[in-house]
């Protein structure tokens, strides 16, 4: 059963685009878990997390399942300054890993995360290569 | 080797320690199974039985002391890069290196990332390269007898032996892997 996306998107102070290939909702960063949750409770699993560079906002994604034919995507931007988010981790366990590797490659730092490090690159790795401000030093002999 | 002319039954060799050591070695190079990426599964169709590589005393073994040879089949990521150094460690001396690939040579199609080690030699000392992407099982055997060829011409006994020892890669940045790094650095990662 799909949920009923444009008012959970008015609820969340969020706008719901049913124009692309997914329904897209994307709310405010204060309401990222509370939507999480309230599509939780409607029976809807996690299927993915990760994240965009825009350029200007880096967008945190998560693609939710409703059904076995129904994807639904929840976005919320975060600026450059900022880049921090309530992690989804109590609301669907599962996500653990997929946010610390959003951590890993973007430097969202997820609130109320248990363990937010780094899953993919070393401890000591300098800077986040999924973001378009990193560059990457090919002179360097590594 | 001779055979002693005067004996009632010519039954039997006479050869050196060191020739017999260097027969014995380069007939039976079991590999270490340590398969980091998609040439691992070239290594693994020349152990079917259409390439068989038994058939030259090559086997895969389940751990790094029972083996002699350590493929390196594919990219090795900083993050791997000791990893691979202490599994090297592990291995019972002499102990040979393949680099199997063209990521393994010189990180291949990965080369400009941001977490690949340029080359397995950057953090190994290489015998045999076998370029290809991927590395085909023919090739993969050509390079085990050449490798062959270098075992069974090399001694080490006495006092033209080459060196042994304990293998500390000469540049492995610290910061690439954290507490493994001041562990290699403290014992090279060696357990005994």
């Amino acid at each position: 059963m799909t949920p009923d996306l444009a008012s959970l998107a008015e609820r969340f102070g969020g706008t719901l685009d049913d124009a692309g290939f997914d329904p897209t909702i994307r709310v405010p960063r204060e309401n990222w878990r509370a939507l999480a949750a309230a599509l939780a409770a409607d029976g809807v699993w996690f299927s993915d997390v990760t994240a965009v560079d825009t350029g200007e906002t880096v967008d945190v994604v998560a693609h939710v399942c409703a059904s076995r034919s129904e994807q639904i995507t929840l976005k919320t931007a975060l600026s450059d300054d900022d880049l921090t988010v309530d992690s989804l981790v109590p609301v669907w366990p599962g996500v653990e890993w997929l946010e610390r590797e959003v951590y890993d490659m973007f430097g969202v730092s997820f609130d109320g995360h248990p363990d937010m490090t780094r899953i993919l690159l070393y401890e000591g790795f300098e800077g986040y290569p999924l973001r378009k401000s990193f560059l990457l030093d090919v002179e360097e002999d590594g | 080797m001779g055979v002693i002319e005067d004996a009632s039954t010519p039954n039997f060799l006479l050869t050196t320690v060191d020739a017999l050591l260097r027969w014995g070695r380069s007939h039976s190079l079991w590999i270490c199974n340590a398969g980091s990426a998609c040439c691992s599964l070239e290594m693994l169709a020349m152990g079917g039985s259409r390439y068989d590589m038994d058939r030259i005393g090559t086997f895969v073994r389940g751990s790094p002391r029972q083996s002699d040879v350590l493929v390196i089949p594919g990219p090795i990521t900083k993050k791997m890069a000791p990893i691979f150094t202490r599994v090297y460690n592990q291995m019972a001396e002499p102990r040979w290196v393949i680099a199997m690939g063209s990521c393994a040579i010189t990180g291949g199609a990965f080369a400009d990332s941001y977490s690949m080690v340029r080359g397995a030699d950057k953090v190994l000392p290489v015998d045999v390269y076998i370029p290809g992407c991927p590395v085909r099982p023919e090739a993969l055997f050509y390079g085990l007898l050449k490798l062959r060829e270098k075992v069974a011409s090399t001694s080490y006994l006495g006092a033209g032996r080459e060196p042994l020892g304990l293998y500390v890669p000469p540049e492995l940045p610290p910061e690439w892997c954290g507490e493994i790094a001041e562990f290699l650095a403290e014992d090279g990662g060696g357990d005994e």
